[in-house]
């Protein structure tokens, strides 16, 4: 037998079940964009945020034939996102000798440059910009998840509620504390 | 509502928390629209560059052959945390049969013989009635008893 022939088979089996699944690279294709802005913003790691949007729609692929269709397929993955990056800040937690720098709010804030504004306009929208992302950053992981689904995403309550498995009260009260944080951080920069 | 709202009040708005009094004052109150106004403008240019680095650094979608590549490095990886688990299993199981009684170390022993040695003769010099020095004048004299008849006799 040769060496890698498990792992040839087992790539095979793998092909053979992904042209069960009916139309699932229509459905990456479709919805991968969206996945990888959330986990993007949520780990502030290229190379990590690829990683866990590709986790993420292998584990949708897994898990394809329990897919009830009680929810959108788009809330499905998003549940699974929110998993996915759940999962990614507790390991990270532990596996302090791993921890990559991940990239800085100010050169997150330098990304958008609004040409219609004048520079003077620009530069006070990056520093308010620059302060909304510092402000995210030290969010705990429940509050900026809800933050970053709301306005991110704009995302209606009741479907972040779906997504987290949580009821939309508690939607309410994380969204609440995690915009009064940001608007404190913001009040002293305006 | 003759005051304007405070920040909590307009965080509570923002986070969907709105009452008909919170919607009236908002609809007349042009300074607290005003502020409502300027979050909500920040948060626009919040989604834009959240959406602009996504759309700048995701390099290209991967197709189901890229993503199956994935799920076999994932499998291949559970697989070999199960086989890890499997050996610190056995090797946690494999300790007691290969452990022995604890026995005192050779040292200690020869202390302690040497001690009691060393107690036996001490022991063995207190029960003398004389020093070892006058040992030799106590095997002159006769036995005790002796010197008893003697004395009765005078």
């Amino acid at each position: 037998m040769q060496p890698n022939a498990t792992s040839e088979l087992l790539v095979t089996n793998i092909d053979k079940a992904a042209a069960a699944v009916p139309n699932f690279d229509a459905v990456v294709q479709q919805h991968w964009q969206r996945v990888f802005r959330f986990v993007l913003a949520s780990v502030r790691d290229v190379n990590e945020a690829e990683c866990l949007t590709q986790d993420c729609f292998c584990k949708a692929y897994k898990a394809w034939n329990r897919f009830r269709g009680d929810s959108s397929v788009e809330t499905w993955l998003m549940h699974i996102a929110v998993n996915v990056v759940r999962d990614f800040f507790r390991n990270r937690r532990l596996q302090f000798w791993r921890r990559a720098p991940v990239i800085d709010a100010s050169e997150i804030g330098c990304i958008l440059m609004d040409r219609k504004l004048s520079p003077e306009t620009n530069a006070v929208v990056q520093e308010q910009l620059r302060n909304v992302w510092a402000a995210t950053e030290i969010l705990p992981t429940k509050q900026r998840t809800v933050f970053l689904l709301r306005f991110v995403d704009e995302m209606e309550l009741s479907e972040i509620a779906q997504v987290m498995g949580i009821t939309e009260g508690s939607v309410k009260v994380h969204l609440f504390r995690a915009v009064h944080a940001v608007r404190k951080r913001f009040g002293r920069s305006q | 509502m003759n005051t304007h709202l405070t920040e909590e009040q307009i965080s509570q708005y923002i986070a969907g928390y709105t009452t008909g009094e919170l919607d009236r004052h908002i609809a007349r109150c042009a300074q607290c629209l005003s502020r409502l106004g300027s979050f909500e403008n920040i948060i626009g240019q919040f989604r834009g560059s959240a959406d602009d680095w996504a759309g700048r650094e995701c390099p290209r979608i991967p197709d189901m052959a890229t993503l199956s590549g994935t799920l076999h490095r994932s499998r291949t990886r559970s697989l070999r945390w199960i086989a890890a688990a499997a050996t610190l299993a056995a090797i946690v199981a494999a300790i007691p049969a290969f452990r022995k009684p604890v026995e005192p170390p050779v040292a200690e022993l020869e202390q302690s013989r040497s001690d009691a040695q060393l107690l036996e003769r001490v022991n063995a010099n207190l029960s003398q009635s004389a020093p070892a020095s006058l040992q030799p004048l106590m095997e002159m004299l006769p036995p005790r008893n002796d010197l008893k008849n003697e004395g009765e006799i005078r």
